[in-house]
């Protein structure tokens, strides 16, 4: 107990005694962990604002006029059997005239014309596939025969190619942010490896002189590790605390930018808040007893 | 960590001088594990060295077949120029550098077969002052000498009462909390000699502690070892200051070129 407080009140008198050591290894601990934590946000960011694009896409099947309800509840329990096929909304003729109606309500125009016709909307089914690359193979069973005298028409959304063509790209930005990710990882990884091994190196007379005095490996290394751990706590907090100004300021203006697309990226950072830091503190931690340990033991063994 | 206990006890016969009866010889009364035995008597061999060899490459020796012994309370002045052996040899004596051939027996313990994980219990009981002094730049004079009892596990308040006392027998009261780079040269090897003494090791070992002192600080220093000395530690002076030596009256032990070719009881630097 009494060897355990004297490493815990060495590794202070480490840290303060070296105060501009010590500020500028947290420092770049910070600024490693900062950059390391700002992507993987992002990465939530992107990949959010992809499922939500991602949930905007439909497929429209629009049934004859005169289709009986039996004949659509066909249509509509051979596409729930279907494995690619989440969820299917059925709208009725009186819905559909009902939402026309809301959509146009400030058009008089339109508004006298629905006046002096009689419905002339179909009843239909909004379905969604799992993933945007499965509405082909849905489209095509909606259009083959058994269904001609029912469908009148199956119409995928508009945006469709559009929406396509951004998957793929967010694709492959999605993997480009999975690679930058951890190009930076590694390279907060060897940056704080080097600062560590650094402030180690500023102390290795002490650990010679240490040993000659006949120190044990005990009470040479662990004031040093526990110093670089503490350099790494603190690198943890500030990080974390810098990151909620950041989220706060990025939130609203990714959500403005993406226009009706909204990642409230603001929550996921609060209802993570615990894991965010305990993951940056774990890796922090973890990486500085590791670096400090390794940087050591070539002092040790001379 | 717990301190070594002692493993085996080698017994020795009587010295025989004959190189081939030394060489079958066993040393001393050692152990080859590692906590020392009870205090032995004075007079007792503190040191024994048989055949040292330390060798860099085929034909090239810093140490050749030196065989010396030296006892509890004795003053040693190793002498010789540079390059003689002298750094090597205290050096061997502190655990710091392995032997080529030979044994080394020092304070109970055979450092020919010292392990690595053992050498901090060793250094524990040995005291060593260098002519850089190797302090630890980042800690004061008190925590610089206090920490060769902490390494030890000493208690708070044996720290408390010994530091103290121990600079102010080097004369280094008041300036306990001053740091390395604030004291003189002189100071420094003050403290490094409080922290090499504070737990009253049997000896003492100064590889040039005056080496980069003036006249006046050097003899400061080397008054601080005799005092230490007549409280009963054994003392070696690794040195190459002739006026010093000639001063002090006492053993001098003469390496050239690696091998050891005088020993004197009461000498002289002659070279």
């Amino acid at each position: 107990m009494l060897t355990f407080f004297r490493i815990v009140k060495f590794a202070f008198a480490t840290v303060w005694r070296n105060v501009w050591l010590s500020f500028a290894t947290t420092l770049v601990m910070f600024l490693a962990l900062f950059m390391v934590t700002v992507l993987i946000l992002l990465n939530v960011l992107a990949t959010g604002a992809l499922e939500v694009v991602q949930d905007k896409v439909d497929l429209s099947v629009y049934f004859v006029s005169d289709a009986t309800t039996e004949e659509v509840n066909v249509v509509r329990t051979q596409l729930q059997s279907r494995s690619d096929v989440n969820t299917i909304t059925y709208i009725s003729k009186e819905q559909a005239l009902k939402d026309f109606e809301e959509r146009h309500s400030d058009n008089p125009l339109i508004q006298s014309a629905l006046d002096e016709l009689e419905n002339p909307l179909q009843p239909s089914l909004i379905v969604k596939a799992n993933t945007p690359d499965q509405y082909s193979a849905i489209s095509e069973f909606l259009t083959s025969e058994q269904f001609s005298g029912v469908i009148e028409d199956v119409n995928l959304d508009d945006n469709r190619q559009i929406v396509e063509k951004l998957t793929s790209t967010t694709g492959i930005l999605s993997q480009l942010a999975v690679w930058v990710s951890l190009l930076f990882t590694i390279i907060a990884v060897l940056i704080t490896f080097n600062t560590i091994r650094l402030a180690i190196y500023t102390q290795k007379d002490e650990i010679s002189v240490m040993k000659l005095v006949g120190a044990t490996r005990t009470l040479i290394r662990m004031p040093l590790v526990l110093a670089a751990a503490f350099y790494a706590v603190v690198a943890a907090a500030l990080s974390t605390a810098l990151l909620f100004p950041v989220v706060n300021y990025i939130g609203p203006r990714a959500n403005a930018f993406l226009g009706e697309v909204t990642v409230d990226i603001e929550s996921y950072f609060f209802d993570n808040f615990w894991l965010i830091f305990l993951a940056q503190f774990t890796f922090a931690v973890v990486l500085a007893v590791v670096s400090s340990s390794i940087a050591m033991r070539r002092y040790l063994k001379k | 960590m717990a301190e070594p206990k002692p493993k085996t006890t080698i017994k020795l016969k009587a010295k025989d001088t004959s190189p081939k009866a030394q060489k079958s010889s066993s040393g001393p009364t050692v152990r080859t594990g590692r906590k020392p035995r009870a205090i032995p008597k004075k007079g007792e061999p503190l040191i024994v060295a048989e055949y040292l060899s330390k060798a860099f490459g085929k034909d090239a020796f810093a140490l050749d077949d030196v065989s010396l012994e030296i006892r509890e309370g004795e003053f040693v002045s190793l002498v010789g120029r540079s390059g003689a052996g002298k750094s090597t040899l205290t050096n061997m004596i502190i655990g710091e550098e392995r032997l080529t051939e030979g044994r080394l027996f020092v304070n109970g313990w055979n450092v020919s077969l010292l392990k690595r994980r053992h050498i901090p219990f060793f250094r524990r009981q040995i005291g060593v002052v260098f002519q850089d002094f190797k302090l630890l730049s980042r800690k004061t004079v008190f925590e610089n000498v206090a920490f060769a009892l902490v390494v030890r596990g000493a208690p708070h308040k044996q720290i408390m009462e010994d530091v103290p006392r121990m600079l102010a027998l080097v004369g280094l009261a008041g300036k306990e909390e001053r740091f390395p780079h604030e004291l003189s040269g002189g100071e420094k090897q003050r403290v490094a000699i409080a922290r090499a003494f504070v737990h009253r090791p049997k000896l003492l070992v100064a590889d040039e502690p005056t080496g980069n002192l003036d006249a006046l600080y050097a003899w400061e220093i080397i008054e601080v070892l005799l005092k230490i000395n007549e409280l009963g530690t054994t003392v070696l002076l690794a040195t190459h200051d002739r006026d010093i030596v000639n001063r002090l009256h006492r053993r001098v032990i003469t390496l050239d070129g690696g091998r050891l070719i005088r020993d004197q009881e009461v000498g002289e630097y002659v070279l």
